[in-house]
C-alpha cells in the first residue's frame, strides 16, 4: 500500500513538475534537392541558415524558457503532414503552441502562394504546402506560427482562413533574406522583455532587415494581435469561438 | 553477303545515323537552350554606368546605438498625423539627440494601418490607424549605403512611440580598385550576390545600377559594392549587392 501511494506521488510530481505545458515544433527546409538545377529549374540551398535559425528557436524556447520540443524536422524528412493539414490524427504544427519554419515561399501566377518542400522545383513540380492545405485547419493545439520564407503572406486572406482557432501567424510579403538576428531579436523582445507578439516582431524585423522587407502579422482576433504574449510572459487572448472568418493584419516596410 | 542482308545492314545504319543526329540535335538544343535561359534571367533596361578606377573604402571607428520604445507601440490610435506633421515630430525628437547626421537621407514615409479582413471575401471591412513609419539611411561621400546596418527607424504618432538608431562612425582608410559595372553584372547572374535573398522570383528587370557601400552592422570595413536595382517579375524592389572590388 505504501509503495502505491509512493508511486502516485512520484507520478504526480513527474507529471506537475518535470513536463513543461508548452510546446513547440520546428520544420526547416534548406538542402533542397535541385538546389544545383541549372536555371530557370533550381531552388536556391539555404544551407546552413535554417539549421542556424533552429538552433537559436530551441536555445531561446527549449533552454531558456523551458518549452517543450514536439519534433524538430528537416529537408526530406518535412512533409505536408507537419502543416497540420489533418484534422485527426497526426497533427503536425497544431501540435505545439508555438511553430517555426524555415523554407522557400513563392507568389508565382497561376499557382499561388506556397510553401516549397525538399523536393520542389519550378520545372518538375513536387510537394508543397498551400493554404487551401491548412484552411481551417489549425484548431487544436497551435497558437502561433512564425513563417520565415519569402512572398507567401503577399496572400493575406487565403493564410489568415488557417486561423480557426490558432492565434497569430507571422510571415513577409516580399522576398526575405536568411538572418539568425530576426529569430534572437523576437525571443529576446518576446522572451526577456515580456513584450507583445506583435511588438516582438515589429522590433525583430524593422531592426534586421532593411525597407525592401516588408513584414505581415496575422492575428484571429483583434485582441490577439494587441495582446498575446508567449505563454509564461504575460497575458494569452482566448481563442477565438465560434469563428466569424475575420482577422486582423498589418503590413509593414522594414 | 547475300542482299537481302546487306539492305538489313544499310537500314540499320540509317536508323542508327537518324538516332544519333536526333541526339545530338536534342543535347545541342538543350544546351542553347539553358543559355538562352540564362541570359533571359535579368533584363537589363538601363545602360551600365562608368566606373571610376578607384573609390574610398571606410573603416569602423565606432558604432553608435541609440533606442527607445514606448508600450504603445504596435496600438491603435485614434489618428495619425499627417506625413509632414510626423518628419516634423522626429525632427524635433531628434533635436534632443543632436540632430539628424548630415549624411542621413529620407528613405521613406509609410502609414501602417491595422486592416480587418473578410477571408471569405477577401474584402477590407475596417480599418484603423497604428503609425507612421519613418526611415533614415545613409549616403557616404555622395553614394548610397544599403543594408539595415546605418538606419535611423521611427515609429511616429502623435509623439515618438519607436526610435532606433545605428549609426557607424568611420574613418577613410584609403582607395581600391574597381571592377567595372558590367563586370558587376557578371557576378549578379552568377549569383555571388552579398546580401543575398531566400528567392528571387526570376526574371528580374534592373532599372538602375549604382556603386555604394552595403552594410549590416557587423562588418570593420565599408568596402565599395555595385548596387542593382531591380524588381521581380512579382513586382517587388530589390536592392542587390555585389563585390565591387578588383
Amino acid at each position: 500500500m505504501r509503495c502505491l501511494v509512493w508511486a502516485i506521488l512520484l507520478t504526480v510530481f513527474a507529471l506537475t513538475c518535470g513536463v513543461n505545458a508548452y510546446e513547440y515544433s520546428i520544420t526547416i527546409v534548406e538542402d533542397y534537392k535541385h538546389s544545383s538545377d541549372l536555371w530557370p529549374c533550381n531552388v536556391g540551398d539555404l544551407t546552413p541558415w535554417g539549421t542556424r535559425e533552429a538552433n537559436l528557436v530551441e536555445e531561446w524556447l527549449g533552454t531558456k524558457a523551458g518549452w517543450s520540443e514536439v519534433f524538430r524536422h528537416k529537408d526530406s524528412g518535412v512533409t505536408k503532414e507537419d502543416f497540420g493539414i489533418n484534422n485527426t490524427g497526426y497533427q503536425g504544427l497544431d501540435e505545439a503552441d508555438f511553430h517555426f519554419h524555415m523554407g522557400h515561399g513563392y507568389n508565382l501566377p497561376v499557382w499561388g502562394t506556397f510553401l516549397a518542400l525538399w523536393d520542389w522545383s519550378p520545372c518538375s513540380g513536387g510537394t508543397t504546402v498551400d493554404p487551401s492545405d491548412v484552411s481551417k485547419k489549425w484548431d487544436f493545439n497551435n497558437e502561433w506560427v512564425l513563417l520565415h520564407s519569402c512572398n507567401v503572406l503577399s496572400d493575406v486572406s487565403s493564410w489568415g482562413n488557417a486561423l480557426k482557432y490558432s492565434h497569430i501567424i507571422m510571415g513577409f510579403s516580399t522576398t526575405t533574406y536568411a538572418d539568425t538576428n530576426l529569430i534572437d531579436r523576437f525571443f529576446r523582445a518576446a522572451i526577456d522583455w515580456d513584450w507583445t507578439i506583435t511588438q516582438s516582431y515589429y522590433y525583430a524585423t524593422t531592426e534586421t532587415y532593411d525597407e525592401s522587407v516588408k513584414a505581415v502579422l496575422i492575428a484571429d482576433t483583434e485582441d490577439q494581435y494587441d495582446n498575446d504574449h508567449l505563454w509564461g510572459q504575460g497575458y494569452v487572448s482566448d481563442d477565438e469561438y465560434p469563428d466569424d472568418d475575420t482577422v486582423w493584419y498589418a503590413e509593414w516596410s522594414c | 553477303m547475300p542482299n537481302g542482308r546487306v539492305e538489313v545492314v544499310i537500314m540499320k545504319s540509317k536508323y542508327l545515323f537518324l538516332s544519333l543526329v536526333c541526339l545530338f540535335a536534342l543535347i545541342g538544343g538543350i544546351v542553347i537552350g539553358s543559355q538562352f535561359y540564362q541570359a533571359q534571367h535579368i533584363i537589363l533596361k538601363v545602360k551600365t554606368p562608368e566606373a571610376p578606377d578607384t573609390a574610398p573604402y571606410f573603416r569602423v571607428v565606432n558604432r553608435e546605438k541609440d533606442f527607445y520604445v514606448s508600450n504603445e507601440l504596435m496600438k491603435v490610435k485614434p489618428s495619425l498625423p499627417s506625413n509632414e506633421t510626423a518628419l516634423k515630430i522626429v525632427k524635433k525628437f531628434m533635436l534632443k539627440k543632436g540632430g539628424i547626421p548630415e549624411d542621413a537621407e529620407l528613405a521613406k514615409v509609410e502609414r501602417v494601418m491595422l486592416k480587418a479582413l473578410n477571408v471569405k471575401t477577401g474584402e477590407i471591412i475596417r480599418q484603423k490607424p497604428l503609425f507612421v513609419s519613418v526611415k533614415y539611411k545613409r549616403e557616404l561621400n555622395g553614394a548610397p549605403v544599403i543594408g539595415p546596418g546605418d538606419e535611423i527607424e521611427f515609429a511616429v504618432a502623435n509623439d515618438i512611440l519607436y526610435y532606433s538608431k545605428k549609426w557607424s562612425i568611420l574613418e577613410y582608410a584609403g582607395n581600391v580598385n574597381i571592377i567595372s559595372a558590367k563586370e558587376g553584372l557578371k557576378l549578379l547572374e552568377r549569383g555571388s550576390i552579398v546580401n543575398k535573398p531566400m528567392s528571387i522570383a526570376f526574371p528580374l528587370t534592373v532599372s538602375d545600377i549604382k556603386l555604394g557601400y552595403y552594410s549590416d552592422g557587423k562588418r570593420n570595413y565599408y568596402y565599395p559594392v555595385w548596387i542593382f536595382y531591380c524588381k521581380d517579375n512579382l513586382g517587388n524592389d530589390l536592392k542587390l549587392a555585389v563585390k565591387a572590388i578588383k
